[in-house]
C-alpha cells in the first residue's frame, strides 16, 4: 500500500536565499522574452525576410506576450528602414470617376497639396484681373461688335432690298412681317384690293421671295451666335493661358524630377485653360461661400491634392496596428456628401486605410478581430495577392447602395503582414484557407511555460524587476519572488514548470503593488502577493461556495467518512472564466447479472463526452480480460455521476468508476472519508489527469468544513505528483497528518486503500489469495457466468418443447 | 418740385414692342435715376404694323423660329397689348427699385411721329439702342454740334448727363471746312466752360451715315443730338436711329 506524500511533495517552493538579491532593485532588467527563444527567432526570421508571401502568423495563448514582443521587435526593424513614398490621389481630368493615384518622395506629397492649394488662391487672382484688362475688354467687345454689326448689317441691307421692290420690313413684338408700302405708308386692304391684279400678283411673289431669304437670314442666326461663343472662348482660352502657364511653369519647375506629377500638371493646366470662366468674378445673386459662389468652390476642389499617405514628419518605415480592423479601415473607404439632396462623391473624399498607412512597412494585426470582420479577411488576402490596394466599397462591392461611387486607381502595397492569434485560429486556417499558407509563411509559436529549472526562477525574477520599473510599481522583495514564481508554478498546474502568461503575472503585481501602497509600505512582499491571491480566490470563489454550500447542507450527497459499497468521491473541474475549482461528486456503481455489458447512465442519457464515455469502455475492458478472460463476462453493471445535472467530460473520474464496480462486485465497502482521482488503462494502470490541484483542494475544502479526521485524502496518480502546488493550508494540514495525499500507481492500490482489504496478487499459478478483493471479485463473475449459463440452457430447452408440440 | 441740378425734369422713352427693349427700360430708368428726373415711357403700337395685318398677303416669321404665321389684326393687336404689359411690368420694377417717378401711356401711331409729337412737353427723347452694352468700361456720350442755337443747349445738356451719368463727352462739330470747325469749336469750348475736360471731333456731314459711323467708332453710349436734327424728315431720324449701337437722345 502506497504512504501518503510528505508535505515537501506537495509544494514545491522557490528559494532565492542564495541569490545576492534584497528586492528587484537589484535585478537587472531582462532583455527579450522569457522562455520564447523559438518564437523570438521567428519572429526575426519572419520581419527580415523580403519574399513574398512571408508573412507571419503570431500564436499562442492570450496574455503571454506575444503583441508586446511583437511591436518591440517590428519598431526596431522598422526604425532601421526606409521611409516609404508619400501617395496622393488627384482628379482625373479625362475620367473623373476613375481618380489617379500618385507617389512622391516622402515629405513632398505634403508640399504638392500646398502648392496646388496655393495656386488655386493665385489663379483666383491672377486669372479675373486678367479679364478685367483693358485688352481683354476691348478684344471681347471687337468681337461682340462685329458680330453684333453682321446682324444688324444683314437685316438692314434685306430690310433696304425689300424697301427697293416696294415692300416694307415691319418688327412685330415676335419676329417680322412684309407688307406692301407706297410712299413710306403700308397699303391698307382696301388700296391693296385697287391694284391691278398684275401688280398683287407681284407683289405676292416678291414677299414670297423675300421670305425665302429672311428665313435664311433667321436661320443663320443662331450660326453667327455660334461662331461668336467660339470665337470669345477662343479669346478667354488665350487669356487665360497667359496667367495659368505663368503659374503652372514654376510648379512644373519644381516638380521636374517627377515625371507622373508633371504629366498631371499639365492636364491642370489645359482644364484651367478650357474652364478659366469659373475663376471670374462672380455674377450677383448667385450663392456663395467664402466670397466665391457655390459653384466655383465647388469646382476648385478638382484641383486639389488628396493626400493619402503623408510621411513629411515619419523617421522609418511605418507600423500600423488597427485596433478595428473592418474592411473600410483596412482598405480605406470612398465617403459620400449630401449635395442637393443627392449623395455624391469625389477623388477629395477618399480616406485611407491601414494598408495604405503600413504600406513600405509593417502591419500588425489581431486574428480574432480580423476574421469576425466582414470581408476584412478576404480583402486582405486579395490585396496581398494582388500587391495593390483597391479602395472599393463594400457597400457597391454588394450592391447595397447605388449612390454615385468612384474606382480609384490602385495603389502599389508592399508590407509586412503580422497575424497575432490563438494557435487554433492558425490551424483552423491552414485547414480551411488554402491561400494562408501561401500568405503567411512564418509562424511563430509562443509558448505557454517554460521549465522551472536552473537560473529560469532568477530570470523570472529579473522578468518581475522589468515588468516593476516598466510599470512604476514598487520593487518585490525576494520573498514576493519567490511567491510570484510558485505562483507562477501554479498557473502552469506543473511544479517543474512555469507559466509565461505575462498578463496575469503584470495583473498580480499591479494589485500587489496597490495593496502595499494602500498600507503604506515600500516594499511588496510575499505577504501582499498572497493576499492578493486570496483576496482573488474569494472574490471568484461564489460558484465554488455554492457548490459547497449545497453539499456541506446536504443537499447534494457527499459522505466524507464511513464506509459504503458500490460508492466513491470522484472529483469533478468546473472550468469559470477567470478562474477553476473542484468539488466531490459521489460516483457509484450498481451490479447484476447480465451479458456483460458495463452501462454508463451519463452517456445513455447523452451527458457524457466522448472522452467520459471512453473511459467506461476501457474500465469495461479491463474487467472483462483481468476477470473474465476465459468465461463469459456476464455481469450487467450501472455506473452513474451522482447528482449531477450537466454534461460529464473527460476520463479523470475511470478510476474511481472502476472502483466503485469493483467494489460492488466484491461486495466491500469504500471508506468515504476518501476520494479518487485519475484514468486508468485497459491494464489497471492509474494514468495523470488535469486540474489535480483543484480537485485535491476541492475535497479538502469539504472535509474541512466538515472537520478533519485524518483519515480523509486524496487518491491521485503517480504521475501527477509532479505537478503539484497546493494550497498552503492544504499542505500544512497534510503536514499535521489530518489529510493525506496518496500517490498510486494502480488499481490495486487504490481498492486496496479504499477498501481496506488487499487487492489481491496471484502467485505464480494465478491465484489470488482467498478473501482478498480480486478474488471476491472473481468469484462473483463466475457466479453469474455460472448462473447465466443455467439460464440460457434453460431458455435454449423451452422453445424445443414448444416447437416439437406444434409438429404433432 | 424742385429743379434737378441736370437741368433735365423729363425723360421720354419711347417703346413699340419690337425687338429686345426690357434693357432700353433698365437703360432709361438708370439714366433718370442719374438726372433724378421724371421718366415717361410712351409705348406707340405701329399703326404700319395694325394695318398691314389686316393684308391677306402679310404673314409674320418668328425670330427665334423662322415659321410664317399669317398676320391678323387681333392677333397683332393682342400681341402688342402683351408686350405693353411687359414694359410696364418692368417699368414700374426699373422705377421701384430705383424710387423713380414714373408714368406709362399706351398710343397708336407712326411710332417716331408720335414720339416727337409728345417730346415737346419734355426735356429728353430716348430711343431705345440698337445694340447692347457690353462692357461695364464707362462709354463716352457723343453729342452733335453744328454752331446752332440749338446746339448750344444741347451740348449743354449732354455735358449735364455726362456728369450725371460719370461719363467723358466727346462733342462731334459739324464743320465742313477746317476753318469752320476752328469757328464752331471754340464756341463749343465757350459752352463747355473752364474745368470741364471734353474731347473734340471733327465731322464734316451730319447726314445719318456719317453720323452714325462716328458714334459707333466712339463707342458711344448714347448719341445726343437737338430734336430737330431731322427737321421733319423722319426717314432721316429713322435712317440715323436703324444704323446706330447706342441710344439716341434728342434734346427738346
Amino acid at each position: 500500500m502506497p504512504a501518503p506524500l510528505s508535505p515537501d511533495r506537495l509544494y514545491t517552493r522557490c528559494d532565492f536565499s542564495t541569490t545576492p538579491f534584497t528586492t528587484t532593485d537589484d535585478l537587472e532588467d531582462l532583455a527579450g522574452m522569457l522562455g520564447q527563444g523559438r518564437a523570438a527567432e521567428a519572429v526575426d526570421f519572419g520581419l527580415a525576410i523580403r519574399a513574398e508571401g512571408f508573412n507571419l502568423f503570431v500564436m499562442g495563448p492570450v496574455g503571454t506576450g506575444k503583441r508586446t514582443l511583437i511591436m518591440e521587435r517590428v519598431e526596431k526593424v522598422a526604425a532601421a528602414s526606409p521611409v516609404p513614398a508619400d501617395w496622393v490621389y488627384v482628379n482625373n481630368f479625362a475620367q473623373p470617376h476613375k481618380p489617379r493615384a500618385i507617389s512622391l518622395p516622402a515629405g513632398r506629397g505634403k508640399a504638392l497639396k500646398a502648392d496646388m492649394q496655393r495656386l488655386i488662391e493665385d489663379l483666383l487672382v491672377a486669372i479675373p484681373s486678367i479679364f478685367e484688362s483693358d485688352e481683354y475688354r476691348n478684344r471681347l467687345e471687337e468681337i461682340e461688335q462685329a458680330f453684333s454689326e453682321r446682324e444688324s448689317d444683314a437685316f438692314r441691307a434685306f430690310g433696304e432690298e425689300a424697301e427697293r421692290e416696294g415692300i416694307a420690313l415691319l418688327r412685330t413684338p415676335s419676329g417680322f412681317g412684309l407688307a406692301p408700302e407706297r410712299n413710306g405708308e403700308v397699303l391698307g386692304p382696301e388700296e391693296f384690293e385697287k391694284l391691278p391684279e398684275e401688280e398683287k400678283a407681284r407683289i405676292r411673289k416678291v414677299i414670297e421671295s423675300l421670305h425665302d431669304r429672311l428665313h435664311k437670314l433667321i436661320r443663320q442666326a443662331p450660326q453667327w451666335l455660334r461662331e461668336k461663343r467660339e470665337r470669345v472662348r477662343e479669346l478667354n482660352q488665350e487669356f487665360s493661358r497667359l496667367a495659368v502657364e505663368h503659374q503652372i511653369g514654376e510648379l512644373r519647375e519644381k516638380y521636374r524630377d517627377l515625371p507622373a506629377v508633371l504629366d498631371y500638371l499639365a492636364a491642370v493646366e489645359q482644364d484651367l485653360i478650357d474652364t478659366a470662366d469659373d475663376f471670374r468674378k462672380p455674377q450677383e445673386g448667385m450663392p456663395q461661400v467664402l466670397g466665391l459662389p457655390v459653384a466655383v468652390v465647388q469646382s476648385f476642389r478638382r484641383y486639389q491634392v488628396n493626400l493619402l499617405v503623408d510621411h513629411s514628419a515619419s523617421k522609418g518605415a511605418p507600423v500600423v496596428a488597427p485596433d478595428h480592423p473592418s474592411h473600410a479601415a483596412l482598405m480605406g473607404r470612398v465617403e459620400h456628401m449630401e449635395h442637393l439632396g443627392a449623395l455624391v462623391t469625389d477623388f477629395t473624399l477618399i480616406k485611407p486605410g491601414a494598408l495604405h498607412q503600413a504600406s513600405g512597412g509593417y502591419l500588425v494585426l489581431d486574428a480574432h478581430r480580423l476574421l469576425t470582420q466582414p470581408y476584412a479577411w478576404e480583402g486582405l488576402k486579395r490585396a496581398l495577392r494582388s500587391r495593390c490596394i483597391r479602395t472599393d466599397s463594400l457597400a457597391q462591392m454588394l450592391s447595397l447602395a447605388s449612390t454615385i461611387s468612384l474606382e480609384p486607381e490602385p495603389i502599389p502595397l508592399e508590407v509586412k503582414v503580422v497575424l497575432v492569434g490563438e494557435r487554433l485560429l492558425y490551424y483552423l486556417l491552414c485547414e480551411y484557407d488554402p491561400d494562408f499558407r501561401e500568405l503567411f509563411k512564418v509562424v511563430a509559436d509562443f509558448e505557454d511555460d517554460l521549465p522551472r529549472t536552473g537560473e529560469t526562477p532568477l530570470l523570472y525574477a529579473r522578468l518581475i524587476a522589468t515588468l516593476a520599473r516598466k510599470e512604476r510599481l514598487l520593487a518585490f522583495d525576494q520573498s514576493a519572488c519567490a511567491r510570484l514564481v510558485e505562483q507562477a508554478a501554479r498557473e502552469a498546474g506543473d511544479a517543474e514548470r512555469l507559466s509565461t502568461h505575462m498578463q496575469g503575472l503584470l495583473d498580480l503585481m499591479r494589485e500587489a503593488d496597490f495593496l502595499t501602497r494602500q498600507a503604506g509600505g515600500q516594499v511588496v512582499s510575499q505577504a501582499q502577493v498572497q493576499a492578493v491571491i486570496d483576496a482573488r480566490d474569494r472574490r471568484t470563489g461564489r460558484v465554488r461556495a455554492r457548490f459547497q454550500d449545497a453539499i456541506l447542507r446536504g443537499t447534494v450527497h457527499i459522505e466524507t467518512s464511513g464506509m459504503m459499497t458500490g460508492q466513491v468521491n470522484g472529483l469533478s473541474v468546473i472550468d469559470l472564466g477567470e478562474g477553476r475549482f473542484a468539488h466531490p461528486t459521489r460516483i457509484t456503481a450498481n451490479v447484476r447479472l447480465g451479458d456483460g455489458e458495463v452501462v454508463d447512465i451519463q452517456r445513455e442519457v447523452d451527458l457524457g463526452g466522448a472522452i467520459h464515455s471512453k473511459g467506461v469502455l476501457i474500465l469495461s475492458s479491463f474487467l472483462a480480460t483481468r476477470y473474465a478472460s476465459n468465461l463469459p463476462l456476464s455481469l450487467g453493471a450501472t455506473l452513474t455521476f451522482e447528482q449531477t445535472y450537466g454534461e460529464v467530460e473527460g476520463d479523470s473520474a475511470s478510476m474511481a468508476e472502476l472502483c466503485a464496480l469493483l467494489s460492488a462486485l466484491a461486495g466491500l465497502p469504500i471508506r468515504q472519508s476518501l476520494a479518487v482521482t485519475g484514468s486508468v488503462d485497459q491494464h489497471g494502470r492509474m494514468q495523470a489527469i488535469g486540474g489535480v490541484n483543484e480537485k485535491i483542494e476541492g475535497f479538502f475544502d469539504i472535509c474541512q468544513a466538515r472537520g478533519l479526521t485524518g483519515e480523509q485524502g486524496v487518491l491521485i496518480p503517480q504521475t501527477n505528483v509532479k505537478h503539484l502546488m497546493l494550497r498552503r493550508d492544504v499542505v500544512e494540514a497534510c503536514a499535521a497528518g489530518r489529510f493525506h495525499v496518496w500517490p498510486v500507481g494502480g488499481v490495486d492500490e487504490a481498492i486496496e486503500l479504499l477498501t481496506g482489504t488487499p487487492a489481491g496478487v496471484p502467485d505464480a499459478q494465478g491465484v489470488v489469495p482467498e478473501g482478498s478483493v480480486n478474488y471476491r471479485v472473481a468469484t462473483r463473475l463466475i457466479e453469474f457466468s455460472t448462473l447465466r449459463q443455467a439460464y440460457a440452457a434453460r431458455s435454449e430447452d423451452k422453445p424445443r418443447r414448444r416447437g416439437g408440440a406444434r409438429k404433432r | 418740385m424742385s429743379e434737378p441740378a441736370s437741368g433735365i425734369r423729363r425723360i421720354l422713352l419711347a417703346l413699340s414692342g419690337s425687338g429686345e427693349e426690357l434693357s432700353h427700360i433698365d437703360a432709361a430708368a438708370e439714366l433718370a435715376a442719374a438726372l433724378e428726373a421724371e421718366l415717361t415711357a410712351l409705348f406707340v403700337e405701329d399703326a404700319d404694323l395694325l394695318r398691314a395685318s389686316r393684308l391677306p398677303i402679310v404673314w409674320e416669321m418668328g425670330r427665334q423660329t423662322a415659321r410664317l404665321r399669317q398676320m391678323q389684326l387681333d392677333r397683332t393687336a393682342r400681341l402688342l397689348q402683351a408686350a405693353a404689359r411687359r414694359s410696364e411690368q418692368a417699368l414700374h420694377r426699373a422705377a421701384e427699385a430705383r424710387s423713380l417717378r414714373y408714368s406709362f401711356r399706351v398710343l397708336q401711331g407712326k411710332p417716331l411721329h408720335t414720339v416727337l409729337a409728345h417730346a415737346a412737353s419734355l426735356d429728353l427723347v430716348m430711343l431705345g439702342r440698337q445694340a447692347a452694352a457690353i462692357t461695364p468700361r464707362p462709354r463716352p456720350l457723343a453729342v452733335l454740334f453744328d454752331g446752332s442755337m440749338a446746339a448750344a443747349a444741347t451740348l449743354a445738356v449732354g455735358l449735364r448727363l455726362a456728369r450725371a451719368t460719370g461719363r467723358p463727352c466727346q462733342v462731334l462739330v459739324a464743320a465742313a471746312d477746317a476753318q469752320t470747325y476752328r469757328e464752331r469749336a471754340q464756341q463749343a469750348g465757350w459752352a463747355v466752360g473752364g474745368g470741364t475736360e471734353v474731347g473734340m471731333q471733327r465731322l464734316q456731314a451730319t447726314d445719318p451715315e456719317v453720323l452714325s459711323s462716328a458714334a459707333n467708332a466712339l463707342r458711344a453710349a448714347a448719341l445726343v443730338l437737338p430734336a430737330d436734327y431731322a427737321e421733319g424728315d423722319l426717314a432721316r431720324l429713322d435712317a440715323l436711329r436703324s444704323r446706330l449701337r447706342c441710344d439716341l437722345l434728342l434734346v427738346t
